[in-house]
């Protein structure tokens, strides 16, 4: 993406949101999957984030990456969709916190399945650092400015996670 | 280890949830198009020239009120009454258009407004 897009976004123009829409939606939409882990309640707090990030874009000057901005917008809004939730207790965010939840959809035919079910069954979050930092191809340093976890902390949590993806890797996959 | 990060990255890539509504992006441009932009809710009347038209009544109503009892120095000016009810009645009659002119402004901002967010419907539809 570059800043043409941006610029074209800031003014208005439909194609250049559509875009960075349709650029994003996946990543972020599994960014609030894997801390709500309910696929209806993390794609509202997509929709959400985005119109909050249209909302604000006039303001946006290219301080952060667009990226990082909306990943942020994203990882607190799935945060505050918890603490709300826990507060008034009408989800069941404990009970399926532990399930296989990325894995319901998968054919099972992929031979990297299992490593896609171990990453599941991580930590949450371990999940979410290994998310921003793959999927999302995010440095500590973005993830230190999306999660506001400390570099040394994200540094921890990444190795603890890879070091048992690792060793998944290395046992048969 | 490289390998090993490329395989996590791509598996994390090829198996990750999509959202597989054709009408999300859609939605959310609709949504951000039709939300209407605040106005600044407008006095009813410029605070300035609330104040000099009223001033200008004030004092208007006041000269008339000295030269009923005989003020010499508006005599030795030849201010008479009706001078003080013609400035009376200026200062009034710019109270008014002052008004007017302020509540067509409003009506034209409203249009204005309504019309940019039909123009940014039909665009999104």
């Amino acid at each position: 993406m570059n800043s043409n897009t941006i610029t074209k976004a800031i003014s208005g123009d439909s194609e250049a949101l559509s875009f960075l829409i349709n650029e994003y939606k996946d990543i972020a939409y599994n960014i609030a999957l894997g801390i709500v882990k309910n696929r209806e309640d993390a794609k509202d707090i997509t929709q959400e984030s985005f119109l909050k990030v249209l909302e604000n874009i006039k303001g946006f000057r290219n301080e952060s990456k667009f990226t990082t901005w909306l990943y942020k917008i994203v990882y607190n809004q799935s945060i505050q969709f918890i603490q709300k939730a826990k507060s008034t207790n009408f989800s069941d965010i404990d009970s399926v916190s532990t399930n296989n939840f990325f894995c319901e959809n998968s054919t099972g035919e992929d031979k990297y399945l299992e490593l896609y079910q171990t990453i599941d069954q991580l930590e949450n979050d371990e999940r979410n650092i290994i998310m921003l930092f793959y999927l999302a191809e995010k440095s500590i340093k973005d993830i230190n400015s999306i999660t506001g976890l400390s570099n040394s902390n994200i540094k921890v949590i990444l190795h603890r996670a890879r070091k048992r993806l690792y060793e998944k890797l290395n046992n048969g996959l | 280890m490289k390998s090993q990060d490329d395989i996590i990255k791509k598996t994390l890539r090829k198996e990750m949830q999509r959202i597989d509504d054709d009408l999300f992006t859609d939605e959310i441009i609709k949504r951000h198009l039709s939300q209407k932009v605040p106005v600044a809710p407008r006095p009813f009347l410029n605070f300035v020239s609330m104040i000099v038209g009223l001033s200008f009544t004030l004092l208007s109503l006041g000269l008339i009120l000295l030269v009923k009892t005989n003020n010499r120095i508006l005599k030795s000016i030849d201010f008479s009454e009706q001078h003080g009810y013609i400035l009376f009645l200026l200062s009034f009659f710019f109270l008014i258009y002052k008004w007017l002119d302020d509540l067509t402004l409003k009506h034209t901002l409203t249009n204005l407004q309504k019309n940019v967010t039909a123009r940014c419907k039909d665009e999104s539809d």
